[in-house]
């Protein structure tokens, strides 16, 4: 998929536009303040997707050891509430722990760097073709079995609708 | 700006005794240009005319999405005009300076008709005009592609109006040096790795197809470029990316565009049973349709270079208008487009 620009990225453009292009046209004071309330969602979600999922991932694991260091705190308490407790350390505190998710600007690097490998694996197949060689076209056909798909994902995520804003 | 373009008439009119600007605003989805509409009232003695007219400006160089010459449209309306019986808008007035009205400008004729191809199709309350306008329409693009170059193109600046090396002296040179072109600006326009942009302009180079005479092309020929009414073209409109090329340019574009913009020019045609085949009766070209695929990548590519690069600039905060971000959306739905004429396997089941 296509990772520039980040959605943080997006999300900027939209405020800067709100802000410059909706605002000074807005008449009703109430009107004015929906605009100002989308652009501090929109501020939340820049901040949240980055680290969403890591946060995630990390937050599980640390509920998980709470969740068995309770039960352990509470040694041999009885009643019902204190066998509750166990229970639920037994259950949901026995979960395997996710392994560690890389940041999104280490995923997003790495991709980044593939993908610019996949473009120049482009080039070199292009020369070879010229220059007849026979194996290059299987090889060419490899590569586009890799690239269809992601194309497909794209197509789906920045189709909005049909037609071009404004355009009539 | 009222009171600019009333100054800026006033000295374009001497003889006018008053000139009053009514009714200005801003038409919106011009995408390339700012493009604002207004009355000229003019008083001469005692006779009042209403002249109704466009002023067609040209957006920050930053945010520019094609970076055209105002000068270049107009002297072409006027030779279109002229030479052809294709309807288009007077060109009143190309302004350079751009203290004038803050960017370089032209001051057109606005022309009578609709520019909503969205109500042709669909169940839209222009569908009944569909099959005329789209026919109309196909036939002036045979007109302009048979139409004589030389006195489209008198003094060549058509030739290679970038000025990115294009040369016209034939057609095999007119291909290479486009190819040349397309790659050469691939570094500069690619914002990220887009595998699929950079497959198609190399597949272009390896897949030449046989030559057709150079013609003008109209070099955006859309399904948002014309106007219309009672089932005729009234204007064919937007011609700042116009250039010599293959004829094929515009039938991809269109093709593209179609599919883009939700509509359906090309499926509308019944005379001589559909779009190309009647434009390949006026013309003699014989386009077949992988042709039309072909150069809608092509096509995609010389109206895609532009149009990515301005998105670049706008993702390394050259500026910070909305537009250019928003453009993302139809370049990568373009991508299907490429993806069909490179014939990509679609994806089976549980993966490659």
């Amino acid at each position: 998929m296509l990772t520039t620009p980040s959605i943080a990225e997006v999300i900027e453009g939209i405020q800067i536009s709100l802000a410059r292009d909706i605002l000074p046209e807005v008449r009703s004071a109430n009107a004015q303040t929906c605009v100002v309330m989308i652009q501090g969602l929109l501020q939340t979600i820049a901040q949240r997707v980055p680290v969403e999922t890591q946060l995630m991932a990390v937050e599980m694991n640390e509920m998980t050891a709470t969740l068995r260091d309770i039960a352990s705190l509470l040694g041999e308490a009885s009643g019902s509430a204190a066998d509750s407790i166990r229970s639920r350390a037994q259950e949901l505190g026995s979960r395997a722990d996710l392994p560690p998710i890389p940041s999104y600007e280490e995923v997003n690097g790495g991709h980044r760097e593939l993908s610019q490998g996949i473009v120049d694996t482009l080039d070199d197949l292009d020369a070879l073709l010229r220059d007849g060689n026979a194996n290059a076209e299987g090889a060419l056909a490899r590569l586009r079995q890799h690239i269809a798909p992601r194309t497909l994902q794209e197509f789906a995520i920045y189709t909005v609708g049909a037609g071009m804003a404004g355009r009539g | 700006m009222e009171e600019q373009l009333r100054q800026f008439l006033a000295r374009q009119w001497p003889d006018a005794d008053e000139i009053e600007i009514e009714e200005f605003a801003i038409i919106a989805g011009g995408y390339s240009r700012e493009t604002y509409r207004f009355n000229a009232s003019v008083r001469r003695g005692a006779v009042r005319d209403s002249m109704p007219m466009i002023l067609r400006k040209d957006p920050p160089v930053a945010a520019a999405i094609l970076q055209t010459s105002r000068e270049m449209e107009h002297n072409l309306l006027h030779r279109v005009k002229e030479h052809t019986g294709i309807p288009v808008s007077h060109s009143h007035f190309v302004e350079n300076d751009p203290v004038t009205f803050g960017e370089r400008a032209m001051l057109i004729e606005r022309v009578h008709g609709s520019g909503e191809p969205s109500l042709l199709f669909h169940g839209g309350a222009n569908e009944s005009q569909a099959e005329s306008v789209a026919t109309h329409l196909c036939e002036l693009l045979a007109e302009l592609h048979l139409s004589d170059v030389s006195k489209l193109n008198p003094a060549g600046e058509l030739n290679d109006p970038r000025n990115e090396g294009i040369d016209v002296s034939s057609w095999t040179r007119y291909m290479e040096t486009t190819f040349a072109y397309y790659l050469k600006s691939y570094e500069r326009m690619a914002f990220a790795p887009i595998p699929v942009f950079y497959d198609g302009f190399l597949t272009l180079r390896r897949q030449k197809q046989r030559e057709l005479p150079l013609v003008l092309c109209h070099g955006d020929f859309n399904p948002s470029n014309f106007l219309y009414e009672n089932g005729r073209v009234t204007a064919l409109i937007d011609w700042e990316n116009s250039h010599v090329g293959d004829p094929r340019e515009d039938l991809g574009w269109l093709a593209l565009m179609d599919f883009l913009t939700n509509t359906n020019i090309l499926g509308s045609v019944k005379e001589d049973g559909g779009f190309l085949q009647h434009y390949n009766k006026l013309t003699g070209f014989n386009v077949t349709q992988e042709e039309v695929g072909y150069f809608s990548m092509f096509s995609g590519a010389n109206i895609g270079i532009p149009v990515i690069s301005a998105v670049r600039r706008r993702l390394s905060k050259e500026h910070d208008g909305l537009l250019n971000l928003y453009m993302l959306l139809p370049v990568i739905q373009s991508q299907m487009v490429f993806f069909q004429c490179l014939g990509y396997p679609m994806p089976t089941a549980g993966g490659a």
